[in-house]
């Protein structure tokens, strides 16, 4: 009797398990998002639930920060398409874009709208030291540009064309589940998948923007800055490190049951996201560039 | 027999009349004005006998987390990636929230509390994010309780201001 009940208890559990995996697992195939083969499994399921969440906000915003991001409003729906627009491709940390990425020709690049403000070598030797995040199609993509070069690149089974920023390909590595998530707390917490959002749309906003302003590029921070002397800030209004504090702030809000280390912590990405924002910041044009 | 009880009550009498003289010859003890930094406010100026033990724990807990908070300096450490925070600002982000906890329990706190944000958010040395969130919890805080009106805001620099009310 009471082995038949611990098995039919045992049975429930699992197929609760079942249940609830099946409700966000494959998510962001079914959003249309790409996760190439390099996300190990445990990470792909966190990323299935972040999307998930986004897929499921509704909250009330300020009108400058749906100006900021070019929507009518902070539901999931909206906030997804938002991202799928600028993210296709998601690759794990041992993807090797050198190994990937073939230069198949020469093209002319509009002089004009050459961009000049960050090397691509620096950008990327920068962003080699530890994977938190990357949006490597964006900088694949402006690096094509400065040399005058049509890029390929290998992912997710398929050879794409690298002809815009929106190319939308980006590396996440093991930093944006551990080192990133709220001390002491799960990786699966509701804040750890908010906060990892905010990353996403830091990301995806590098997805945006022509002429010197193509991947929207940050900015030398001056010599009075904490960040001095590094391509750590931003110049743009509505640059990536403001949609950072944009997501920071608004996710937060959805974040009810949030203990008050979750709550400061967000504060805290927050703060560090404005604290880039460099005085005279302007509003830039985030139309993505595309060549022929 | 009658000599000896007369000797025992003159000598019991004797001592406690010196016991009385010395109480009153000994003057009272004057509180002592406390002031623990030369940045205080003239208000935290507090009397050293009324800081009960919880206050006590708590500025001593205080003064050891403000010791170990981030500095600008950790941001120039070779091979750091400095598109996102400092995994030391996750850190510090811990112990706020800790001490979050402790002031909500204990309103009693919450001077102490308004005490160490403010130390928190002038500390020039720390990173700046960490001093504008300081700064932030200062002025929800000091709203919170009352507080707001003797706080000198002009004490701490604009850029800190515009950060910490976009949170």
């Amino acid at each position: 009797m009471w082995k038949n009940s611990f098995l039919l208890f045992v049975v429930g559990a699992l197929a609760l398990i079942g249940c609830q995996k099946n409700t966000t697992s494959g998510f962001s195939t079914k959003v249309g998002i790409v996760l190439d083969s390099t996300v190990p499994e445990d990470q792909r399921n966190l990323i299935d639930q972040d999307l998930y969440n986004l897929s499921q906000l509704n909250l009330s915003v300020t009108s400058s920060d749906l100006q900021v991001l070019n929507i009518n409003s902070f539901s999931g729906s909206e906030m997804v398409s938002w991202f799928k627009t600028r993210v296709s491709y998601i690759v794990g940390e041992s993807f090797d874009y050198s190994e990937q990425a073939y230069i198949v020709g020469t093209v002319s690049y509009r002089p004009q709208i050459y961009a000049s403000t960050l090397l691509d070598n620096d950008f990327l030797a920068q962003n080699s030291l530890v994977t938190i995040m990357v949006n490597i199609g964006s900088a694949l993509y402006r690096y094509g540009k400065n040399n005058s070069r049509v890029l390929t690149l290998d992912v997710g089974g398929q050879t794409l064309y690298i002809k815009s920023p929106r190319i939308g390909v980006i590396q996440i590595g093991e930093g944006l589940f551990t080192s990133w998530s709220v001390r002491n707390t799960a990786r699966d917490t509701l804040a750890n998948s908010l906060i990892r959002l905010s990353v996403f749309f830091h990301e995806a906003r590098h997805s945006d923007g022509n002429g010197d302003n193509v991947t929207f590029p940050h900015a030398l921070c001056p010599d009075w800055h904490d960040y001095s002397g590094n391509y750590s800030c931003d110049n743009s209004a509505n640059g990536p490190y403001v949609v950072d504090s944009i997501m920071l702030k608004n996710l937060r809000n959805a974040c009810t049951n949030c203990s008050n280390t979750e709550i400061q912590t967000f504060k805290a990405f927050q703060a560090d996201a404005e604290s880039r924002l460099l005085p005279n910041s302007t509003f830039k044009d985030v139309r993505p560039e595309q060549i022929p | 027999m009658v000599i000896g009880f007369g000797s025992l009550l003159g000598i019991y009498l004797a001592e406690r009349f010196q016991t009385t003289k010395a109480k009153v010859a000994t003057p009272a003890p004057e509180p002592v004005q406390v002031v623990e930094q030369k940045d205080a406010h003239p208000e935290e100026v507090r009397p050293l006998p009324d800081i009960s033990s919880e206050e006590l724990a708590f500025r001593e807990r205080a003064l050891r987390v403000l010791e170990d908070f981030p500095k600008k300096s950790v941001l120039k450490e070779k091979d750091r990636e400095l598109h996102k925070p400092p995994k030391e600002l996750i850190d510090a982000s811990g112990e706020l929230g800790a001490i979050e906890d402790l002031l909500d329990k204990n309103p009693e706190l919450t001077k102490e509390g308004l005490r160490f944000y403010r130390r928190c958010a002038l500390k020039e040395d720390l990173l700046t994010s960490l001093r504008a969130l300081c700064l932030h919890n200062l002025k929800t805080r000091a709203k919170k309780s009352g507080f707001d009106k003797k706080i000198r805001w002009s004490d701490f620099p604009d850029h800190l201001h515009r950060i910490s009310d976009k949170l």
